[in-house]
């Protein structure tokens, strides 16, 4: 138990630097050799941050700071001083400059695992559609999750696979992508109050536009479809503006020329390369050894289903396609993905994919599972063969053909058994030459299509974005 | 051994944030840095290649992060340390370690209802102090009061303050530490 009667006093003092030599050693001895007073420090410290927090994040009753000016002007100046920012504040959100008042975003549409920490720690696992989300941070947690949020404006951001984005409580349009991939559909801002998207190694001003963003351990992969963006790199400070069909990325590494790139070309194949963890979303890259080369293992990532109470535990590999190319790497009919690994024991194992829309945002999540049955282990490797057209999509809503989508990521999981999954190769494999078997009507057809989704691709419109999910229910609890 | 997760490690640090954000105020004296500065702890953790086996691990490493970090930030200030004893930053950020995330968390969860309960100049007097970050005199000139009177009232603020909070964190069962 602690001793009350510790003089809080003197320890104010003392952090303060305004005690006299002989008390303040009194007090630095006492510090080192009595708990009391380190307890009575410890809450001195909690208290200030804890208050502090409640203020930032208004969480508490309190009004807007009410402080008397620092240099104790008169009360009647103190009163003016109030009334012309009160009226200037009123001027600009007439204006529209400030924004008006804003809440936080709203959960349109939402998919598997997903986690909301609010800033006073509360974990809330149970999000739906129409949630408001304040002041906190949106987990994305497996694989095949995803959500959209959107803003009063109509601005839509998406968060999909495992990521972790920061909403402010503060200032509602900045944004912090901790990790993972986002893509937003940004409406016109204000020029003197953009949006903003930090990320771990740069900041992102946007002012309406389309992007995505892909976010790995030491760099930020911006992708600008529409509009322009103004990318400032943390490491030097370096800013440069990204227009569109350009993309830039930012590293820790400030040598690095920071230079936009016009969108790369297409193509309808792909390799995986795990020579480095470049590509790693999650998963543990294990570097080639005398026998075997990189791969990447899948590592365990709890995970509660939507609607059911039983937590279980995924073995998750994902590889990002984004990341590890210089062109967008797009479906095609009749492709295939090949994919070569390890595992110590047979089980089921699920396969999907996450797409975009072409010159567009996030167009969804495809899976398929591979029964134990049709696994074959030769010296404890496999290979899976599998038809794009076999995939199924997550969501209905997504329930499109895959033809013309730009592939961004694949995974491999196993649920609950940890069976030392690996991934050795992942490919996107063209259309097979089966042109002999078809009718040449249909050939040409197919063939026609082919070329044009290869070379106009990028010019397909994204496809107006369903809202009919979005639920303008005035009780809905916000967060 | 398996090692966290990222989304292990972020849960973590988020549990104990008020505590990483305390030590860092107490190398810094300012709660807006000191939120800064578990923001930084938190991306470092995340961005890091070094994996964590113990939980332990994780927020030994946090106060180590957050102190240096501190420091860094009051060397940039022109200032070499804040006067603190090293070795008693070291027996604070022990006790820190020692407790328990579910303590901690109960302590700081009761300290939030105790400070809304406040009357309004008591908490215009902290807010004054801690989030606008004026010192003992400016608080003093603003109240029109003497220095030692606040000094007075703020200490009695800090001593009601843990008082509230044993009380309650008592009523949940949890033994204050």
């Amino acid at each position: 138990m602690t001793d009350p009667r510790w003089d809080e006093q003197l320890l104010l003092q003392y952090l303060d630097e305004t005690l006299e030599p002989g008390p303040r050693d009194r007090v630095q001895r006492a510090l080192q050799d009595d708990e009391a007073a380190r307890v009575a420090l410890r809450d001195i410290a909690e208290q200030a941050v804890v208050l502090a927090d409640l203020e930032r994040t208004g969480e508490s009753r309190s009004e807007p700071s009410r402080s008397p000016s620092k240099r104790g002007l008169p009360v009647v100046l103190r009163r003016a001083i109030a009334l012309t920012i009160l009226g200037v504040v009123g001027w600009l959100s007439v204006t529209g400059l400030t924004g008006g008042i804003e809440t936080g975003p709203r959960i349109t549409e939402l998919n598997g695992s997903l986690q909301w920490t609010g800033s006073s720690g509360r974990v809330d696992g149970d999000l739906v559609v129409g949630d408001v989300l304040q002041g906190g941070t949106l987990d994305s947690l497996s694989a095949n999750s995803w959500a959209t949020l959107e803003f009063d404006d109509g601005s839509r951001v998406t968060i999909s696979g495992k990521s972790s984005l920061a909403v402010s409580a503060e200032r509602r349009k900045e944004l912090h992508l901790w990790d993972g991939a986002l893509s937003a559909d940004i409406a016109p801002q204000s020029e003197v109050r953009p949006m903003v998207i930090h990320t771990p190694t740069a900041d992102l001003e946007v002012l309406g536009t389309q992007l995505n963003v892909d976010v790995g351990a030491s760099s930020t992969l911006l992708n600008v479809n529409e509009g322009r963006v103004r990318l400032t790199r943390l490491v030097d400070g370096q800013v440069v503006e990204v227009p569109a069909a350009h993309q830039l990325v930012a590293s820790v590494d400030g040598n690095e020329p920071l230079e936009p790139a016009p969108r790369p070309n297409v193509t309808g194949k792909w390799a995986s390369r795990f020579i480095d963890d470049t590509s790693v979303v999650f998963g543990k890259w294990l570097p080639a050894s005398l026998w075997l080369p990189g791969r990447l293992r899948a590592t365990p990532l709890p995970h509660r289903p939507c609607g059911k109470k039983k937590t279980v535990v995924l073995h998750l590999a994902v590889v990002a396609v984004s990341r590890d190319e210089s062109a967008a790497v797009i479906l095609r009919r009749g492709s295939t993905i090949r994919v070569r690994g390890r595992m110590d024991a047979i089980f089921d194992t699920k396969i999907g994919f996450t797409t975009h829309w072409p010159r567009g945002g996030f167009a969804g999540k495809f899976e398929i599972v591979v029964p134990a049955a049709e696994i074959r282990l030769v010296d404890g490797e496999f290979e899976f063969v599998l038809e794009l057209a076999d995939f199924k999509s997550i969501s209905r809503k997504f329930d499109s053909s895959l033809t013309g989508m730009e592939l961004r990521q694949v995974w491999a999981v196993t649920v609950d058994e940890p069976v030392g999954l690996e991934l050795v190769q992942v490919e996107l494999l063209p259309p097979q030459e089966t042109v002999r078997s078809k009718g040449w009507w249909q050939s040409v057809v197919e063939w026609v299509e082919d070329w044009w989704v290869e070379w106009a691709s990028f010019e397909i419109a994204e496809p107006a974005t369903d809202r009919s999910t979005r639920q303008d229910d005035p009780n809905t609890e916000s967060r | 051994m398996s090692t966290f997760s990222e989304q292990d490690v972020l849960r973590l640090l988020m549990q104990s944030r008020d505590r990483i954000s305390a030590a860092a105020w107490l190398v810094t004296g300012d709660t807006q840095v000191s939120e800064d500065i578990f923001q930084n702890v938190v991306v470092k953790a995340l961005t890091r290649e070094v994996s964590f086996e113990v939980e332990g691990a994780v927020l030994s490493w946090a106060f180590i992060t957050a102190r240096r970090e501190g420091i860094d930030w009051l060397r940039r200030h022109g200032r070499e340390s804040n006067g603190l004893d090293p070795v008693v930053l070291d027996l604070l950020s022990q006790s820190w370690l020692t407790e328990s995330a579910r303590d901690g968390g109960e302590r700081v969860s009761a300290l939030r209802e105790c400070l809304d309960r406040l009357p309004d100049e008591s908490r215009q007097m902290l807010r004054m102090r801690y989030y606008e970050g004026y010192n003992c005199g400016e608080v003093a000139e603003t109240f029109r009061l003497g220095l030692n009177a606040v000094y007075k009232r703020v200490s009695r603020l800090h001593a009601q303050l843990r008082q509230c909070v044993e009380s309650r964190v008592g009523r949940m069962g949890v033994e204050p530490s």
